[in-house]
């Protein structure tokens, strides 16, 4: 019996470049836009600076609440297929699809001044809403499942071998997780990490919404791109461009580190 | 941002009192209503400032009894954004703006009408239930007070009345003011919803945007006000629809009904 002879798949590709062209599109236009010294300059604009700093502190706020909230969460929800996990789960991810708009309405239903939970916090005077703190909670909520649903699918590869060794050798649960489990899957980790990065730092419908829009305290650098594009068209279009740029690196990042053999898997 | 199609066919259920969920709904409802493409009515399409956008329904339900046969469309939204897009090539045949420095780039020897002046507004301070301040000189004493961003012609007015609220209340009103600002929203019509939803404590905000009955107001001293005026323009087109519509926002009837909404007669 001969081999079959080997699928031909490049009409696929054909069939499929309409929506490559749409996808590259924008992208190339952005990054064409200016000439590179008009780029260059942009990057000195006061009001690129104040978003690049809020962008800045507040994305690697959010980043560091997801890693060390949603490491555990994923280990948890790596443990098994219950009902419950599923569940939870789906929970996990729901905010993926939600529309930004409609999470930033939640949020001010959740946390503003005349809602049940907001109203105590006013009081307190630990408010959240049209502070730096509103933004980090708009990042953290879209820039989560993004990381949990990548920690969990490594946690999920692991060689559950290597944990039942480290725990016969007198490990704790905790320092599986530590010491074999998080070490053996830092790629995808990293990899999950940096993707929900850049998610945050591209959040925008829901920061506008819930956190308000003031240059200096919360307005990131999607916020201050939209707010320019009613005044000054250059300084906007190279914050874009620049913003292409820093996430697009991210997203190479995460896809390199994605790409490598997770450490933790059992060999071939 | 919202779209509406008025004209012949099934006409789209108004929307409700609800200011904020009303407008999305307005959008669907439009969808669904398309007359039926047998003989193509004229439509005209009018691009209108956030701040008319209370005013609009009723304009245009008066004007569909003069003009009955006429498709009109609708989308309102910041006046500078609105600019921008008409700039970029967007066709529309009116354009109503709040600020008439948006109608500077399109000129008669481009096809356009000449601006025809038809209301007035002044600014008013949008207060929430819980502020309660006597005078404008106590307006910093507040927590939480939003604006419109620079851009926004509501923006523009906000500046120079804080300029000349400072000339009287003095330069440390101006800055404990500028304290207190939480949010820059685009258009008048967010900062209105800030003040709906609780919050913000005040919001600049135009008098055709205060909510009868709803919430408590400051008004703001005619010396301190900034003259605003709202102008028109409608490209010159062989049927004259957009040139009818500006002659109807003069008559009496539509006066009537933009002084119903807070706004000031035609200059």
């Amino acid at each position: 019996m001969t081999r079959p002879k080997r699928l031909e798949r490049w009409p696929a590709l054909v069939l499929g470049l309409p929506i490559l062209a749409l996808l590259i599109g924008p992208i190339v236009a952005l990054l064409t836009a200016l000439p590179w010294t008009t780029l260059a300059t942009s990057l000195t604009a006061p009001a690129f600076l104040d978003a690049a700093g809020v962008s800045l502190a507040t994305s690697s706020t959010s980043l560091a609440l997801v890693v060390g909230l949603g490491t555990p969460l994923a280990w948890w929800l790596a443990a098994g297929d219950g009902p419950l996990r599923r569940g939870l789960a789906f929970l996990v991810e729901w905010p993926v699809v939600l529309p930004p708009a409609v999470l930033g309405v939640g949020l001010l239903q959740c946390f503003g001044r005349t809602t049940p939970l907001g109203g105590p916090l006013d009081a307190l005077g630990l408010s959240p809403a049209f502070t730096a703190g509103a933004v980090i909670i708009a990042q953290t909520i879209v820039a989560t499942p993004l990381y949990v649903t990548i920690a969990t699918v490594a946690f999920r590869k692991l060689d559950p071998e290597l944990l039942l060794v480290a725990q016969s050798l007198g490990h704790r649960p905790a320092q599986c997780f530590w010491r074999v489990a998080v070490p053996l899957s830092r790629r995808a980790l990293a990899a999950g990490a940096t993707l929900a990065w850049a998610r945050a730092l591209g959040e925008f419908g829901a920061t506008l919404v819930f956190a308000g829009n003031l240059r200096g305290r919360t307005q990131t650098l999607p916020l201050a791109v939209y707010e320019r594009l009613e005044s000054d068209l250059d300084i906007a279009i190279g914050m874009a461009a620049w913003m292409t740029l820093a996430t697009g690196a991210l997203l190479l990042g995460g896809r390199t580190l994605a790409r490598g053999r997770p450490d933790g898997a059992p060999p071939r | 941002m919202r779209r509406a199609v008025h004209g012949p066919g099934p006409k789209p259920r108004r929307r409700g009192r609800c200011p904020i969920i009303g407008r999305s709904i307005a959008f669907f409802a439009a969808a669904g209503c398309q007359p039926t493409p047998s003989a193509e009515p004229p439509t005209l399409e009018i691009l209108a400032a956030a701040s008319l956008v209370d005013a609009l329904p009723p304009l245009l339900d008066a004007f569909e009894r003069i003009a009955p046969d006429w498709r009109l469309q609708t989308d309102t939204g910041g006046s500078h954004r609105l600019g921008h897009q008409l700039r970029a090539g967007r066709r529309a045949d009116v354009f109503m703006p709040a600020h008439p420095a948006e109608l500077a780039d399109f000129r008669e020897a481009d096809g356009w009408s000449a601006p025809v002046w038809y209301a007035q507004n002044q600014l008013s301070i949008a207060l929430s239930q819980a502020a309660s301040i006597a005078d404008l000189a106590a307006l910093p004493q507040l927590e939480r007070i939003v604006l419109g961003t620079p851009g926004a012609p509501i923006g523009v007015y906000t500046e120079r009345f804080l300029r000349r609220g400072q000339a009287v209340y003095g330069e440390g009103w101006r800055r404990a003011l500028e304290r207190r600002v939480v949010s820059r929203e685009g258009n008048v019509r967010r900062l209105r919803a800030r003040i709906l939803m609780g919050e913000a404590d005040a919001a600049i905000v135009y008098r055709s945007d205060l909510i009868a009955g709803h919430a408590p107001a400051l008004p703001v001293p005619e010396a301190l006000s900034p003259p605003i005026h709202y102008a028109a323009i409608a490209r010159r087109r062989p049927d004259h629809a957009g040139e009818r519509w500006l002659a109807f926002l003069k008559s009496a009837t539509a006066q009537r009904i933009l002084q119903r909404h807070g706004f000031g007669a035609a200059p």
